[in-house]
């Protein structure tokens, strides 16, 4: 028994240090959760701001060199950001297949098969959606009112995001750090 | 052949059913037209006829494939590309061009303001025509307007549908390429025809097809094309900028565009161009027709017509018009 005492007892120091240790992991470990959580407003941001770009190119080509979709897009998503570059090249090929779908269909497919890498919200999706149902329809003056209105629709998304930025990073950040410490000092 | 399927796939599915026979190589489909609740037609080998969904020759208009309106629109949405706004232009003008060069005339209810077409919409009727060039069609013509290396400024003449712009075309074609001269003489049949810059104004899309500015059809090695420019300042613009040898219009009749060939004549250009009437004669009883032809502007006159199938020549006349030669056939 003894022998077990002396044998055990260096070990209780080193229990204490592994313990230590896990709490701090834990507590870095929600403080980093919440970071993540709060970058998710900053890429909202960035991507809607980006999201105006593309459509206010959109809108140029049409105005200038107004072409067929499949032609325009493919054009424009070249001076685009990756992620959009890779949207508007699918919608350019999807476009081209003549599966007899509506174009609102395939606007609202490709769109919504590319939202995960987006961080966009649920009424971010739904301007650009409905934005779907109208494009194409009628004349080039119709098609350049309809880019302007969805474009001013962006622009509202963008000051909510930038709201919602201020707000909830600040809120995120706080509560992982928080929740970081109020865990440590619950297994201390 | 590549042309005619990628049409194919631009129609709804109920008129592919219809039309998939005819869209085998072995006929020459000519012309397909759709009009809103009435049978579809379609002009194969010079003669007109109605099917039936499966694709079977029809005398009756009840067994006949009844066009619905939304059937126009799903085929126009997809020849388009859903993009109809693109070809706006175009559609005020009663056409569009596809990226395959086809041409497809359309009708219903126009569109206007200020006295002028904005559009046309709904579209009730289709005329889809299928351009086929054909290569070689201008060679026994232009042993006539070839002379000591230079290209008489000609007028072909035609009533619709007898070929002229696919002559004009591969007029257009052989010019700018150059080639060997074909001529009963022996002596001037090994001459070798060196090749010319030829400038295009084509407002209507007619002769080259054109797809984002780019020609759709062989219109040569040396030949630019300014595609939906209006006639006299296109002209204008060529003589100015691209210094063609050849100018090449279709379907002129006012004036101002005889003004424009002048300017270009006077410029050393020589002038191939198009228009409609059955024979010299008709042709004369247009003012400015009169007028060319008072000024020499044209030194060759060529009457088409349909007589051997689309495309034949029947008279050759000078600028007096005096009559060279009667020659009954095609190119």
């Amino acid at each position: 028994m003894m022998k077990m005492v002396s044998y055990c007892a260096p070990l209780e120091g080193g229990d204490s240090m592994v313990k230590a240790i896990g709490i701090c992991f834990m507590a870095i470990s929600c403080g980093m959760i919440g970071f993540y959580k709060s970058l998710e407003f900053s890429e909202r941001l960035h991507n809607l701001i980006h999201l105006k770009r593309c459509f206010l190119l959109v809108r140029g080509e049409i105005r200038y060199q107004p072409a067929p979709f499949p032609e325009l897009f493919k054009r424009v998503s070249t001076k685009m950001e990756k992620k959009y570059q890779q949207i508007f090249q699918e919608l350019s090929s999807e476009l081209q297949k003549k599966e007899e779908k509506e174009f609102s269909e395939i606007w609202s497919f490709v769109w919504e098969k590319e939202k995960y890498c987006l961080s966009f919200q649920r009424d971010d999706m739904e301007v650009i959606k409905t934005f779907g149902e109208t494009f194409g329809y009628l004349d080039k003056e119709m098609q350049i009112q309809n880019l302007e209105y969805l474009i001013e629709q962006i622009e509202g998304q963008i000051q909510d995001a930038k709201q919602k930025k201020q707000s909830g990073q600040k809120l995120y950040q706080t509560l992982g750090v928080l929740g970081g410490f109020f865990l440590a000092i619950l297994f201390t | 052949m590549k042309q005619k399927q990628s049409l194919y796939e631009c129609f709804p599915k109920a008129l592919k059913d219809a039309l998939f026979p005819w869209f085998q190589s072995k006929y020459h489909l000519q012309e397909i037209r759709m009009r809103t609740n009435q049978p579809l037609l379609l002009r194969c080998d010079g003669e007109e006829f109605g099917i039936d969904g499966q694709g079977l020759r029809v005398r009756e208009r009840e067994h006949a494939k009844i066009i619905t309106a939304t059937e126009i629109q799903d085929t126009l949405s997809y020849i388009s590309d859903y993009s109809l706004y693109a070809y706006e232009e175009e559609m005020k003008q009663g056409y569009l061009t596809t990226k395959n060069g086809c041409r497809i005339g359309i009708c219903g209810r126009a569109i206007v303001e200020d006295g002028k077409i904005k559009n046309i919409h709904p579209i009730s009727s289709l005329n889809i025509r299928f351009p086929y060039e054909m290569k070689g069609c201008g060679s026994l013509l232009l042993d006539y307007i070839w002379k000591e290396n230079t290209v008489l400024s000609t007028l072909i003449v035609s009533p619709p549908m007898c070929g002229k712009t696919t002559l004009l075309r591969d007029l257009i074609r052989q010019i700018s390429d150059g080639g060997d001269v074909i001529s009963c003489n022996q002596k001037e049949r090994s001459k070798r025809r060196e090749g010319k810059t030829v400038g295009v104004v084509d407002e209507r899309g007619e002769i080259s097809a054109c797809h984002l500015g780019v020609p759709q059809h062989d219109l040569g090695i040396r030949t630019d094309v300014l595609d939906g420019c209006p006639k006299v300042q296109g002209m204008m613009m060529l003589v100015r900028t691209m210094a063609p040898d050849v100018i090449a219009v279709d379907e002129i009749g006012s004036n101002e565009e005889l003004d424009a060939m002048r300017y270009g004549m006077n410029c050393g250009c020589s002038i191939l161009a198009t228009a409609h009437a059955s024979s010299l004669k008709e042709l004369e009883n247009k003012e400015v027709f009169q007028r060319a032809k008072k000024e020499q502007v044209f030194k060759r006159y060529v009457v088409l017509s349909n007589r051997h199938g689309a495309g034949t020549i029947e008279e050759i006349y000078d600028e007096n018009g005096e009559l060279l030669c009667s020659i009954g056939r095609r190119g």
